[in-house]
């Protein structure tokens, strides 16, 4: 099998954390509450990041 | 006893005649060949009937193969075992400390404006008022000494409309500026508004003060106009339009659009917004204001957006994608993926505190005097946390546990839910709907980027 996202490529066992996102990104499970920060149990590293 | 062969919950699909699998608790994405799909499809079967299954299939291949794609499967958690049941449990186990490092004041609990969905009713969350400064150094000073190991704290200046009393911002600023220095910690400041009370000295403030701000804004004056006005009927627009300007020229706002029946079309309300000078677009839909019919088609449009944000990698317009929130934060997960047992952080590492200083899991709860979990005197009650941390795991959500978007999703917002659903963990069947739809098209757009070498993996 072939692994198409970073989970798949850890095994689909990874946990999610917030250490590296951007505070200027509004978070999107935060609804309204502005940054990742507030919530750790979410996701990073943007997809866009990659597009630089 | 009879040794059944069990997946996890899961979707199969095909994108380019090739077979993918997204499995339900971890995100994760496989491209799957003929005889490992033959054997997913076939779980919830003995372990002798599969293989008897794999042979009548692949009469070619040694039957020992499928003994090594099971192995396969179960080591990348698509196969229900041990070890992955013990993580899964243990995540579920593992409740917080209740020490969130994030408070959300509710600084003024009245609005300037009449926005027609208000959650919080005018602003007033059923409780008119101001906040006594007084409240808002208590809930500082406890935020910020909840927690030693943390070397980090949020505040949120939040309402109805914060800046109907902007020196208590700059007072309770610097008071949580003293407070850090004084615990040697980092604090970061944020603010809610709908930009119509700024001033040039404001803006001015909070770019010195690194605010993140969050403006709430619909689309454009037309859209805008009709959800969003003063109490004399006037919209609200053309005031939050021009009192941003400095804000607007830095590119220092993250818009938060709400949506509703008055217009679905998302991409229309990004054309309107994203020249005016914004860092991020994010649309969250009014539940409550909106139909079957509604739903159907922001689903199209969230259809339509994936296309256009597909179209500007595929023309490499990176700062239009960044700005495209309500696009990239999907394909964001999707291509991180992760297991997540929680919505949010609600309770966890966030609060709100009223006027009265009362501590919610968050700032939408405010007006639900049942989910209050303390105040800034006797502090967050520790059982009352747990046991709505519960409530909110997928795994106690019985409709959604056995989900293919289970971590994805994760129930939604259990505020919405408890509108629409009576019950903080049953998810709305809209919303529901929406996501697997609208997640579903953005994967096979997603994989058909990966298969032409737009992005990798």
């Amino acid at each position: 099998m072939k692994a198409i996202n970073e989970s798949a490529k850890v095994n689909n066992d990874i946990t999610c954390g917030c250490t590296k996102c951007d505070p200027k990104d509004v978070c999107f499970f935060c609804d309204v509450r502005d940054h990742c920060n507030t919530c750790d149990s979410e996701w990073c590293a943007p997809f866009v990041g990659d597009l630089d | 006893m009879e040794n059944i062969v069990k997946a996890y919950p899961h979707k199969m699909f095909v994108c380019d005649e090739k077979k993918y699998i997204f499995m339900g608790y971890g995100s994760a994405i496989y491209e799957l060949d003929n005889m490992e799909s033959l054997i997913v499809e076939n779980t919830g079967k003995s372990l002798e009937e599969i293989k008897k299954i794999f042979e009548e299939n692949f009469p070619d291949t040694d039957s020992s193969r499928a003994d090594d794609i099971i192995n396969e499967l179960t080591n990348n958690n698509i196969l229900v075992n041990e070890k992955t049941e013990k993580l899964y449990s243990d995540i579920s186990n593992n409740l917080s400390e209740a020490k969130p490092n994030s408070v959300t004041l509710m600084l003024c609990q009245e609005c300037n404006l009449r926005c027609k969905y208000c959650y919080a009713e005018k602003g007033e969350y059923k409780n008119p008022g101001i906040m006594p400064e007084e409240i808002g150094r208590k809930a500082i000073e406890y935020i910020a000494g909840l927690d030693e190991n943390r070397d980090r704290f949020d505040v949120i200046m939040f309402g109805g409309e914060p800046l109907m009393d902007f020196n208590k911002i700059k007072n309770l600023v610097e008071y949580a500026k003293k407070v850090a220095k004084e615990k040697n910690k980092k604090v970061g400041f944020s603010i809610t508004t709908n930009g119509t009370l700024l001033t040039k000295e404001i803006e001015e403030y909070l770019i010195k003060e690194k605010f993140n701000i969050t403006l709430s804004l619909d689309g454009g004056k037309e859209v805008n106009d009709k959800n969003r006005f003063f109490p004399n009927g006037q919209g609200a627009y053309e005031s939050t339009i021009k009192k941003t300007e400095l804000l607007r020229k830095n590119k220092l706002i993250g818009i938060r659009g709400t949506v509703t029946s008055v217009g679905t079309d998302l991409l229309e309300r990004w054309n309107d917004l994203k020249d005016i000078g914004v860092a991020n677009v994010n649309f969250s839909q009014s539940v409550n204001m909106m139909d079957d019919a509604d739903f159907e088609a922001l689903t199209e449009s969230f259809k339509k957006s994936i296309d256009y944000y597909c179209q500007m990698i595929r023309e490499k317009k990176t700062s239009e994608i960044k700005a495209m929130g309500f696009v990239s934060k999907i394909f964001d997960k999707i291509k991180n993926g992760g297991i997540r047992m929680k919505n949010c952080g609600a309770a966890n590492n966030m609060i709100a505190v009223d006027k009265d200083g009362n501590i919610y899991p968050c700032h939408r709860l405010v007006a639900q005097p049942d989910f209050s979990i303390g105040d800034i005197y006797s502090g967050i009650d520790v059982d009352k946390c747990h046991d709505l941390e519960k409530r909110m795991l997928i795994s106690n959500y019985e409709k959604c546990k056995d989900c293919w978007l289970a971590s994805f999703c994760a129930g939604g917002c259990i505020q919405e839910n408890l509108l629409m659903s009576g019950e903080t963990n049953t998810a709305y069947y809209n919303n529901c709907k929406l996501m697997k739809t609208v997640t579903q098209y953005a994967v096979e757009k997603y994989i058909e980027m990966l298969n032409e070498g737009v992005i990798s993996a």
